[in-house]
């Protein structure tokens, strides 16, 4: 057979979406963007402090209905300084390297909220540091996770 | 072979934009009211089995998003990308093995987070059809015209569908649509598609659908009342329209026919007393009236004009109103046998069939141009 010229279709594709973020997600997300603080909610079966809010507690099955607000201070668990290059989801554009993800359990919460750290040397990077969540100018927050710039070292 | 089916049944409300909630709010809700249908608490459950598609939710593997708000947590739990009826038929030959007593299934799409043609689109390949911007309705309105063409069938068959379930779905209190129209409504409602108009389109719909499934004994052993599966069939067609017949769905005839094979049933019409089918486009009904074997090709309107499908008339089809009263994304055929139950349980307040019912034919769809289809036969 003649060898055949092999063809590829380039296609990049606008997802349009528009997530409802339900009572619970908008709670968080408005005071967040309004007062700069973070609410969790608390399962009545276990105690259990979920942040960010949710709508049922998966192991016990019941809502978490009491509102707890946090202070905007903790301790970092986890941590990688990311080196591989990505599309940036909020840009569209190559995001730069390197940059610190973290996992973040905020005093008074018993769960991780996953966020940026601003620090990317690994010598000054260990669990068990204290963070504090760095906000973005009042009139820049627009009701996002990404109200809160990043995490800082404070210790 | 072992028995299996449904011992409870329930639905979130439905409406074109469920702006109150989250996915996974609606989730939790339906999960918990099927729970409360059948008196169990979820440490019950033996595994759960869901539906849902991840273009529609825009996360890939999307049931993972969700596995607390279904009640999945250290549960087995898998995912079907069909309608939850689907769902059903996986978890009915799960239980079957007779390695487990129940198992909860459970549909979403929250289609108003995303955009019905948008979700179409992308289900079309890219080479061929998508550029094309073919979606659901245009796809249809296509195959509505093979189907009219062959047939001699008309608009004003198509409009007597919807008027029918539009008449239908206005006694029933958990559907959407719930205003009877008329033919002349119908007729003059705008085009959406030459020859589909927005009358004869079923609406855009948030929803959840949630069915409770066990083993007889299980069923039995704690009193509940089963809604038997007494036979199911799916089957695929071919992907590219323009290599089948569509005046037809030969998917609907060889599923349909699967399923009367495991029920043994011979003349669906006479051993069955109605049917629930996703007509998402009014002719979709005239068309699987003849490919699930009521009537032979192009009788589909013979047999609604004369009555025999309305329901008073000996073979009720879509008692519910059909999807053309609500069409829940993923949920609309699971809808259907919530559906079945309902009437075959006499619990269809305020719309069950003046007639007795024992045995029931629920009817999904999936893909464009009906590709793949799923019949279901339940009795008591």
């Amino acid at each position: 057979m003649k060898k055949t010229e092999l063809l590829f279709l380039k296609e990049d594709v606008d997802i349009p979406y528009n997530w409802a973020a339900g009572r619970y997600g908008s709670l968080f997300l408005t005071r967040l963007r309004d007062e700069g603080k973070f609410i969790g909610n608390r399962c009545p079966s276990c105690g259990k402090v979920y942040l960010p809010p949710r709508v049922v507690c998966g192991p016990c099955f019941t809502p978490p209905e009491e509102i707890v607000e946090l202070g905007d201070t903790g301790t970092l668990v986890s941590y990688s300084v990311v080196n591989y290059p990505f599309i940036d989801p909020e840009t569209g554009s190559r995001r730069p390297i390197p940059y610190t993800l973290g996992y973040i359990r905020l005093d008074g919460c018993d769960t991780y909220l996953s966020h940026f750290v601003d620090e990317t040397d690994p010598a000054k990077l260990t669990p068990g540091l204290r963070v504090k969540a760095v906000f973005r100018p009042r009139e820049e927050r627009t009701g996002r996770l990404q109200d809160v710039l990043h995490f800082k070292i404070v210790d | 072979m072992k028995e299996v089916g449904i011992i409870a049944w329930a639905h979130s409300e439905f409406s074109p934009r469920n702006e109150g909630m989250s996915r996974n709010e609606l989730l939790y809700q339906v999960t918990k009211k099927v729970l409360e249908e059948a008196g169990m608490e979820i440490g019950q459950i033996d595994m759960v089995i869901s539906a849902s598609c991840d273009t529609v939710d825009g996360t890939s593997i999307s049931n993972a998003y969700v596995v607390d708000e279904m009640g999945a947590y250290m549960k087995e739990e898998s995912k079907v990308e069909e309608d939850g009826a689907y769902a059903l038929a996986y978890a009915y030959y799960r239980l079957l093995t007779g390695q487990y007593n129940n198992c909860l299934v459970v549909s979403h799409g929250k289609i108003s987070d995303s955009a019905p043609a948008f979700y179409t689109n992308m289900s079309c390949d890219p080479f061929l059809l998508r550029p094309l911007g073919l979606t659901g309705e245009s796809a249809a309105a296509l195959q509505a015209r093979v189907y009219a063409h062959r047939f001699g069938a008309t608009e004003e068959d198509f409009a007597a569908v919807a008027v029918k379930n539009r008449r239908l779905g206005s006694i029933n209190p958990h559907t959407q649509l719930k205003s009877p129209v008329t033919l002349e409504e119908v007729l003059a409602s705008p085009v959406v598609a030459s020859p589909l108009r927005e009358l004869t389109t079923a609406p855009v719909t948030d929803g959840a659908a949630a069915v409770i499934m066990a083993t007889g004994e299980y069923a039995r052993e704690r009193g509940k009342d089963l809604v038997r599966v007494e036979g199911i069939g799916f089957s695929q067609d071919l992907y590219y329209p323009g290599n089948k017949d569509l005046s037809t769905s030969a998917s609907a005839k060889a599923a349909a026919a699967m399923a009367y094979r495991e029920a043994q049933v011979k003349d669906p019409l006479r051993e069955l007393d109605f049917a629930e089918i996703t007509e998402q486009h009014a002719f979709y009904e005239l068309l699987l009236y003849e490919a699930l074997g009521w009537c032979g090709p192009g009788e589909g309107r013979r047999l609604l004009a004369e009555g025999v499908t309305d329901r008073e008339g000996e073979f009720p089809v879509n008692p519910s109103g059909g999807a053309l009263c609500a069409n829940p994304v993923m949920s609309a055929g699971l809808v259907r046998v919530v559906e079945c139950c309902r009437q075959l349980t006499g619990t269809a307040e305020g719309y069950q069939l003046p007639k007795p019912v024992r045995r029931a034919l629920a009817h999904a769809c999936s893909g464009l141009f009906l590709q793949s289809n799923l019949a279901i036969i339940l009795g008591i």
